[in-house]
């Protein structure tokens, strides 16, 4: 069976128009692809556009941008203090020393290990005041 | 006519009780066997620790008790009160005391320990509240540790928080016991409390003295004290 494909408009008589359909989807896919790296163009666009704007008002009003966003750094820093309290003890009956040790930081973790390393070195201290 | 000698009896009055050794601030009890030997006008008490007890040097905690502790002689006929401390280096000292000098205030309120009828005291010595039971069929004017001076022997005391427990279990009738050493310590003559007072602060200077030159932490946003706190049985101005 022949099968003759002019446009889409025009059919031979008999033709089927299964190379038109492949056609037409290729077609509707050539125009989504440019339709989306359009838009990513446009976003790029935008988004180098609104960058350097950004950049633009950061480096305009840098120092106060700095100063605050130290503020903030520092509020955050307060407000995120971890305080560790370790004791230790020595022990003679009626009359007892107690050691401790507080430590402030920023997460527990390094408050517990500046603690424990403060108060193992004040115990080392008193054996060494014992012995 | 020969006269009849009588022998001077040496009675042990055994106690059973307990000492919170972190007083006041935490937990750290132990039980402890306690023993008034009482001969004429003498008396020496002393509380050990029921099980063995070894000093010991681990980790954060060093424990330097003795192996007796509370150790009290006294002597009403002389009016003396000797009492023993062990420092750092667990060397034994005696320092000298006042006899009962705690005011009593006595009670109707009555209850048998040991089968003994007792009758009820409190007092406030050396900065601590103290509550006694006391035998008036025991007509010794004794008890466990510093306390006495009532009419009958302390059988049960007790402080106001309950860190210190000493209640009389048994007796029993023994040889005597070696008073040599306290006599000889009173015949030389002995410091006072606030000898004592002296000697336990001086002591802990030592330690606080040490324990400043720590340097404080080594990173910018943190910080590191250390502390040093005495805390004593016995209040110690």
């Amino acid at each position: 069976m022949l099968v003759l494909q002019g446009n889409n408009k025009q059919l031979l008589p008999g033709a089927i128009p299964r190379a038109n359909i492949k056609k037409q989807i290729k077609s509707i896919v050539k125009k989504v692809i440019l339709s989306v790296a359009m838009m990513f163009a446009a976003f790029m666009t935008q988004a180098a556009v609104g960058k350097k704007m950004e950049e633009v008002k950061y480096m305009s009003g840098k120092e106060s941008v700095k100063v605050e966003t130290h503020h903030e750094a520092s509020k955050k820093l307060e407000d995120a203090l971890c305080t560790v309290t370790l004791k230790g003890r020595i022990d003679l009956g009626p009359i007892e020393a107690e050691v401790s040790c507080t430590t402030s930081a920023t997460t527990c973790d390094a408050a517990t290990v500046s603690a424990l390393s403060c108060l193992s070195a004040a115990m080392r201290t008193v054996r060494t005041v014992i012995l | 006519m020969l006269g009849i000698a009588q022998a001077q009896t040496t009675t042990m009055f055994v106690y059973e009780g307990k000492f919170n050794s972190s007083f006041g601030r935490a937990e750290n009890f132990r039980q402890f066997r306690g023993t008034l030997i009482v001969s004429g006008d003498r008396s020496l008490f002393t509380m050990k620790e029921s099980g063995l007890h070894l000093a010991s040097m681990q980790g954060n905690n060093i424990d330097l008790r003795p192996d007796s502790m509370f150790t009290v002689f006294k002597d009403v006929e002389s009016n003396s009160l000797l009492f023993e401390f062990s420092d750092l280096n667990q060397r034994t000292h005696l320092f000298a005391d006042t006899l009962f000098p705690m005011d009593w205030k006595t009670s109707e309120e009555q209850r048998s320990i040991g089968g003994i009828p007792c009758r009820k005291a409190v007092t406030q010595f050396k900065g601590r509240g103290y509550t006694a039971w006391y035998a008036p069929t025991i007509t010794i004017p004794d008890g466990p540790w510093k306390l006495g001076g009532l009419p009958g022997l302390i059988l049960e005391a007790y402080d106001d928080e309950d860190n210190w427990h000493m209640t009389f279990v048994s007796k029993q009738e023994i040889d005597g016991f070696d008073q040599d050493h306290f006599l000889a310590a009173m015949k030389k003559g002995t410091e006072g409390f606030p000898a004592f007072a002296a000697q336990v602060k001086k002591i802990f200077s030592r330690l606080e003295a040490s324990l400043g030159a720590q340097s404080s932490g080594n990173c910018i946003d943190c910080q590191t004290k250390s502390v040093l706190k005495i805390h004593s049985w016995e209040k110690i101005d």
